[in-house]
């Protein structure tokens, strides 16, 4: 199985050095070419030390749609080897887990979270999400705003979350790209990067481009009509730009020396964007808008990977699901603006049950702690309007949907044959409130165990602050 | 004097005629007399949990409960079927019926002032709408009670806040002037010019101010005394405060104001509430001594910011076990404004998650917050006298897959509907005549 691992890295690895050569060149560089990096903050995530084991007895919640009663679970070389109702345990040389009266989820996945960026604790000096000086800023990335000794990220994973994305505000049309991180502790945001995961595009509608640059800066977009004008004339630039490359690579298979386009950052983000190399996460609330986006998203042909917040996809849940996108929503949070007014309970609910793709996002450092209770709750209120959706169905929610929308479906989100081990044990139903993770394990490595301090990451921050400590 | 009795005579014989009259229309949610039978009974009084337990309720009041309770065969009977039933809970510190939209709509926003000269003598008793679509939405997730605050603006003095009924009918205040609030956190700090010290100068010198002259007020009529710097409605208004019978309620996190606070009460013999007392369980023996109570919310875990660098998870246990009265504040979402506040019981979960026992919890939503804002001598618990706000649950209450099947508030059967499920059934609904889901038709 080790061989699997090594190969399915050396796929994504592959993958990943394709999708860059696309976005800069479309085609192998010949010598006289000038060349883009291709990985210019590559990742330097490497797994925990870990030991293969397995877990017996235990009650496993796939995150691909099945449950499974007293399932083992084997993990070897940090990928998940084996899984199912009837798998006998390893006799020998492995370690057994006795998972009884416990349940096995994958680890949990947030595809909104602004740690790091804007890290606890909230003073001016760690307000980085929010490039507010134009409203596009396609061309920053948020992995460079991100500090990694934030508390939060550790709050998260004694949630069970194993990976989040880290998004720009939605301040701007075009906010920036956004970062995939794992969530293990680290000194560098480049040692937490998820190897292989695609880039995002954090892009926003409605309310808070308008009143950051309208109401406050006196400048556009000051009005809806005018976001969507913003939306356009950029992508009618990253075409003309995707043009101008694709001339001067022409000129250059043709053996002629022509002088190398200028590099815009920003541009270089939306011509990712029109390859369908970096996936697009829109930050929209109202179901007119969102139906104007994907209007939007057909006129200059790119898709969108999910619409973030929503309150309001349950109005156009087909229309969600005819275009394949999915609605990253809060179970529990609305009413605080306008156009958050139309939110309702049994938001995620009616969206699984048109057939789209349902996700429990946080946007919050406190929120993300607690998906599995968001996602519970959805279930509930779904089942008391006459829509019943299984636990099995609503761990997606928080497991391999937003592992999808992200583009890393292929290797976490589930717990299947060779994938990686990114799993939670939990104490019991992960939907009740009194079930907390009992152990957090990424890439088959134990990164957080409620019953080990040792394991219970410490950000250098909290060192030698003297109000967490025990008193005498 | 005969005349009086009559008059009451004849009303309660109109209220028990509706009843009936009611009752046979077969839609009696109005009737007098009202029981829940067979419930599993959170009574928090001196008569415990209760099975299989009747609760009467006449007039909008508990009348009788227990297990060998009498239902009158005029009685409309909601049967709770062995489940549970709990007072209708309380939300600590919120802005129920003042604010609707908080972000990009302050045109809705009445809970705070950024202009103007009013700070101690606001009172937000005339900002009240009981008409907010956030009440019903709150309401049937259980809760029936909020304290309704006034939020820092201009002066770290906020003005008096309200104890609410989440009723259906034109008023919702219950007890205006419940407390005085003044802010000690950043929001405070900023409004007294940017320091902490400046902050707690400010809340001194006004308290100091309206004691002077709440003892010397003949002398302030001659116009006697040194000048004042605040206007006579400010230390009108704090006079209470100083004299010791309206509580001051004061929103702090770090340890040292919490010992400050502490060292206040003291000195001068006020009623305090703390809000908020991210890091008092550092001092959480001292409270309990000084019998300060903390109002605190129980998701909050993180270090947001420097007044808030001890926050743990462990708080609310930490005080609770410490014999210091807690009660709930919050949202799920975290968010401010009106509209999380009412799934106050998923909150009181993770509190019990996190150490504190059940039953404390479920007290911190109900009978602790009526001792602490002093109202306990009309809400909750379940016992005779009490103000029927009562709650039937369809599970576990703090979890957060759990919902209210019945809440009464003062009595009143109140119908589970909200904007919220509004909008749901119109989009949920099959719409065979291909007409805009605006149309009912």
């Amino acid at each position: 199985m080790g061989v699997s691992i090594q190969m399915t890295t050396a796929r994504l690895a592959a993958l990943m050095f394709s999708a860059y050569v696309g976005i800069a060149m479309g085609a192998a560089p010949s010598q006289s070419e000038v060349s883009v990096p291709l990985d210019p903050y590559p990742s330097t995530y490497h797994p925990l030390p870990s030991t293969s084991f397995a877990i017996a007895h235990v009650t496993v919640l796939t995150g691909a749609g099945t449950r499974m009663d007293d399932a083992t679970v084997l993990i070897e070389h940090g990928n998940i080897t084996a899984v199912g109702e009837r798998v006998a345990p390893p006799s020998s040389g492995v370690t057994v887990v006795d998972g009884t009266g416990k349940w096995l989820t994958p680890g949990l996945i947030d595809v909104h979270s602004h740690m790091g960026a804007e890290a606890e604790p909230a003073v001016s000096a760690h307000d980085n999400i929010n490039e507010m000086t134009d409203p596009n800023t396609a061309g920053v990335w948020v992995e460079h705003s991100v500090w990694p000794q934030d508390p939060a990220f550790a709050r998260a994973l004694a949630g069970g979350v194993t990976t989040m994305q880290i998004l720009p505000g939605s301040a701007n049309l075009f906010g920036g790209r956004s970062v995939i991180l794992k969530n293990v502790p680290a000194t560098t945001v480049q040692a937490m990067k998820f190897p292989g995961a695609p880039y995002g595009l954090k892009m926003a509608c409605g309310e808070n481009p308008d009143r950051v640059y309208g109401a406050e800066q006196k400048r556009a977009p000051m009005t809806r009509m005018g976001s969507f004008m913003g939306y356009r004339a950029a992508f009618i630039k990253a075409q003309a730009y995707q043009r101008k490359w694709d001339k001067y690579r022409e000129e250059v298979a043709a053996g002629k020396s022509p002088d190398p386009p200028e590099r815009d950052l920003g541009l270089e983000t939306l011509v990712g964007v029109l390859r369908g190399e970096i996936l697009v996460h829109m930050h929209c609330y109202e179901a007119d808008e969102m139906a104007e986006v994907i209007d939007l998203s057909r006129e200059f042909g790119f898709h969108i990977s999910a619409f973030h917040h929503a309150p309001e996809a349950y109005k156009i849940a087909n229309l969600l699901a005819a275009n394949h996108i999915c609605a990253a929503i809060w179970a529990d949070w609305w009413g605080f603006k306008m156009e958050a007014y139309d939110g309702i309970r049994e938001n995620l609910a009616m969206v699984e049950s048109a057939g789209a793709c349902a996700i429990v996002h946080s946007d919050s450092p406190i929120a993300i702690q607690h998906l599995n209770l968001a996602a519970a709750q959805a279930v509930a209120d779904g089942r008391r309007a006459g829509i019943d959706i299984a636990p099995e169905k609503a761990i997606r929610w928080i497991t391999l949907n937003p592992a999808r929308a992200l583009g890393i479906g292929g290797r976490t989100g589930s717990i299947e044959v060779g994938k990686a081990a990114d799993v939670v044990l939990w104490g019991g139903d992960p939907f009740s409130v009194y079930t907390h993770a009992e152990q957090v394990y990424i890439d088959g490595a134990l990164v957080y165990d409620r019953a080990d301090p040792a394991y219970q990451p410490l950000s250098d921050f909290e060192l030698g602050q003297k109000a967490q400590r025990a008193l005498p | 004097m005969s005349g009086e009795i009559n008059m009451v005579r004849i009303f309660s014989m109109t209220l028990v005629l509706c009843g009936v009259i009611v009752a046979a229309a077969g839609a009696n949610a109005d009737a007098a007399t009202l029981a829940i039978s067979d419930g599993t009974v959170f009574t928090l009084g001196s008569a415990g949990k209760l099975e299989h337990a009747t609760v009467l309720v006449e007039d909008g009041k508990i009348k009788a409960v227990g297990t060998a309770v009498k239902i009158p065969s005029d009685a409309r009977v909601i049967e709770a079927k062995g489940r549970i039933v709990t007072p209708g809970l309380m939300n600590s510190y919120t802005d129920l019926a003042l604010d609707e939209i908080i972000e990009n709509a302050k045109q809705t926003v009445d809970s705070r002032t950024e202009k103007g000269s009013t700070a101690a003598s606001f009172d937000v008793r005339y900002g009240l709408n009981a008409n907010s679509p956030a009440l019903a939405v709150a309401r049937i997730e259980g809760l029936t009670r909020a304290i309704t605050a006034p939020a820092v603006g201009h002066s770290i003095f906020a003005g008096a806040g309200a104890e609410i009924y989440l009723g259906d009918g034109a008023d919702v205040l219950a007890t205006p002037r419940i407390a005085m609030f003044v802010d000690l956190t950043s929001a405070g700090r900023e409004a007294a010019g940017g320091s902490r010290s400046a902050a707690w100068a400010t809340m001194l010198s006004g308290l100091e101010e309206s004691r002077r002259y709440d003892q010397n007020r003949v002398a302030y009529e001659r116009g006697a005394q040194a000048p004042y710097s605040l206007k006579r409605e400010e230390l009108e208004a704090l006079g209470p405060v100083v004299r010791g019978e309206l509580p001051l309620a004061i929103l702090a996190n770090r340890e040292s104001d919490i010992r400050n606070i502490i060292a206040l009460k003291a000195e001068r013999h006020l009623k305090i509430v703390l809000i908020g007392g991210a890091e008092a369980w550092r001092a959480a023996h001292e409270l309990a001594t000084a019998k300060i109570p903390v109002v605190l919310n129980p998701i909050d875990d993180l270090p947001g910011s420097f007044d808030r660098i001890g926050m743990t998870s462990s708080n609310a246990a930490r005080l609770a076990k410490a014999g210091v009265m807690i009660a709930f504040y919050g949202s799920p979402s975290f968010d401010d404004g009106p509209y999380g506040v009412g799934k106050i019981a998923a909150l009181a979960g993770i509190a019990v998650s996190n150490g504190v026992p059940w039953t404390d919890a479920l007290e911190a939503m109900t009978a602790n917050a009526a001792r602490i804002w002093g109202i306990e001598a009309h809400y909750g618990t379940i016992e005779p006298g009490k103000d029927a706000d009562l709650v039937v649950w369809d599970g576990d209450p703090l979890e957060p897959s759990s919902a209210p099947v019945s809440v009464l508030i003062r009595g009143s059967d109140i119908p589970l509907v909200s904007r919220q499920t509004e909008l749901r059934d119109r989009y949920l609904k099959a719409n065979p005549n291909h007409l805009p889901p605006a149309y009912s038709k």
